[in-house]
């Protein structure tokens, strides 16, 4: 296994400006947090809104730059990687799909977007790559000339994924990408993200707050509280056995569905690994 | 899909219909319209040359008033020039400085706002000075003050309007970028490997080009304005040339005799601002509601 990436010890404090003249206060967001992400794995951060899990995950796709400590991508440091070859090595999958994507322009624009940054690639093969990973992330092509106000957010998510695949990265970096969506519809997102998994031969790092999302789609978590990993391990031995205080305290903050009844064991829909429809 | 294979698009159409549900949006593109036209086939609609003098029919009134000659529909001013014919000429100093300032404000004080509102911090704070020492300054005088300086032409006072107006494009669009700078699909542009100006101009631009639409009406008006009142201060168009502004400031001696040679070109000038409002409100209601955004 190849280790993807890498982060070492990284910390990053925010500065709020009091005074013109008086020094800036210092707000830790993440604190000497390391965490290592192997090709092919998910990792999932979990952890309370203001944890330092959202900064962690700018940081590693460089939209802030860490104080102190190193993030490695692919072995390499990733500030020494160039804005092309960064991009094609870590896209991003963000938490609000009604943000995330320009309402000005249509989807097949959206999804062409860092394959025309990125350069050399004919206006034709664009668009044919586009309409591929259009029907993939299983949006119906008529909708590809329309407009984001014309699809629902579970759609605009899809095609914030398929934007986010078209450069073939190596690993997905996603913000929540579920949280904003409904139930049934988080589902269908979960269920397409483990199958490109599988397709593309991803890698995710996956912010989440929410436990039952995490343990669906993640092979290991780690576990942020006031900006550092308080604890990372396998998901089943996280969800069997929590050590640290805080990992007990966030697990026993889910509501069994039955008041006073232990939480019901969820079979794990996604050990139905095989392709679509091949197999009963 | 089964069955649903028509294919959704944006509904431009949908968009053109909206606008012409809106009156004031209708009436102010049609008189618009009407202006340029009239501007573009002044020659060919003007009954006589707009700087022929003749002293012997000097200060006739309009046709339907009493001595009025059906040859000279809107009368004659003091040198006997028809003053149908410099009024179409007119319009073509209205629209030349209207436009043009507003293009070359737009350009101005859209750049200045998109540095200052992308990129913040010193930079934004630069900008914002820039801006406020603009403010600070009374645009009409400093106008005024410089046209004396360097001498009245057309070219002069559009570049002076010009380089003066830019003030409003700079404030919106600052703030305007100002709020889409930390949506995430800027953010995923970045990660892409985009530049700020390719950011700006792909990303940033598309959404906020309603208000720069908004504010270039808005500004053209305020150009006509300024060029009639430069005129009537005898500081903008040079003296032959037919101008709105001018003509007003030409007939003012004969106010009392002949109210005419003032209220046609103010009336020019009225309808023509008045246009223009219309068309800017129109345009901002117009790009406000649409679905969601």
């Amino acid at each position: 296994m190849t280790r993807l990436l890498d982060i070492q010890n990284v910390s990053l404090a925010f500065r709020q400006r009091t005074g013109l003249f008086s020094p800036p206060n210092l707000i830790p967001a993440v604190r000497s947090a390391s965490l290592h992400v192997d090709a092919g794995e998910v990792v999932a951060v979990v952890g309370e809104s203001g944890s330092g899990k959202s900064t962690l995950a700018k940081m590693v796709l460089r939209l802030l730059t860490p104080d102190t400590g190193t993030i490695a991508i692919d072995g390499k440091p990733a500030q020494s990687l160039g804005p092309r070859e960064f991009a094609r090595l870590v896209q991003p999958v963000f938490q609000d799909p009604y943000s995330s994507i320009n309402p000005k322009r249509t989807l097949a624009e959206i999804i062409q977007t860092p394959l025309k940054i990125a350069g050399g690639v004919s206006a034709r093969e664009c668009e044919e790559r586009a309409r591929d990973l259009f029907e993939r992330v299983g949006l119906p092509m008529r909708l590809f000339h329309s407009y984001p106000n014309q699809i629902s957010g579970g759609q605009r998510q899809r095609v914030a994924i398929a934007r986010a695949l078209i450069l073939r990265p190596k690993l997905l970096v996603c913000d929540e990408p579920t949280s904003a969506l409904d139930v049934s519809v988080q589902a269908q997102i979960l269920e397409l993200f483990n199958e490109l998994k599988q397709d593309f031969g991803l890698t995710y790092l996956f912010i989440s707050h929410n436990l039952a999302v995490v343990e669906r789609i993640a092979d290991r978590i780690a576990v942020m509280y006031r900006g550092e990993i308080v604890e990372q391990g396998a998901t089943d031995a996280f969800f069997a056995a929590p050590t640290h205080p805080y990992s007990k305290m966030l697990l026993s903050s889910v509501l069994p569905p039955i008041p006073g009844r232990p939480l019901p064991t969820v079979s794990r829909v996604f050990e139905l690994n095989t392709p679509r429809g091949s197999q009963p | 899909m089964t069955g649903l294979d028509t294919t959704v698009t944006a509904n431009r159409f949908l968009r053109v219909r909206r606008g012409l549900r809106h009156a004031g949006f209708v009436l102010g593109a049609a008189v618009l319209l009407l202006t340029i036209a009239v501007a573009l086939l002044a020659p060919l609609l003007a009954p006589h040359d707009p700087l022929a003098q003749n002293l012997s029919i000097r200060l006739l009134p309009p046709a339907w008033m009493e001595g009025g000659r059906p040859d000279h529909l809107l009368g004659t001013d003091h040198l006997g020039r028809d003053y149908l014919s410099r009024l179409i000429y007119g319009s073509r100093i209205s629209l030349i400085v209207g436009f043009s300032t507003m293009l070359i404000s737009g350009v101005i004080g859209s750049t200045l706002g998109f540095i200052g509102g992308y990129f913040g911090g010193r930079v934004d704070s630069f900008v914002t000075y820039i801006i406020n020492c603009r403010l600070s300054m009374p645009g009409l005088l400093v106008a005024l003050a410089v046209i004396s300086l360097v001498g009245g032409s057309l070219f002069t006072m559009i570049m002076v309007l010009g380089l003066l107006f830019w003030d409003r494009y700079a404030v919106v669009v600052r703030t305007a970028t100002q709020q889409i700078r930390n949506a995430d699909f800027v953010s995923a542009a970045r990660v892409a490997g985009a530049s700020a100006p390719w950011i700006i101009w792909n990303e940033i631009r598309p959404n906020v080009l309603h208000h720069i639409l908004v504010i270039a009406t808005l500004e053209m008006a305020m150009a006509i304005l300024s060029e009639a009142s430069l005129s009537f201060l005898g500081l903008g168009i040079p003296a032959p040339t037919p101008s709105w502004g001018l003509m007003i400031a030409e007939g003012r001696q004969h106010l009392f005799a002949k109210p005419f040679l003032v209220w046609i070109p103010g009336i020019a000038i009225f309808i023509l601002v008045l246009a223009t409002n219309l068309l800017g409100d129109g345009l901002r209601d117009l790009s406000q509601p649409e679905g969601r955004r």
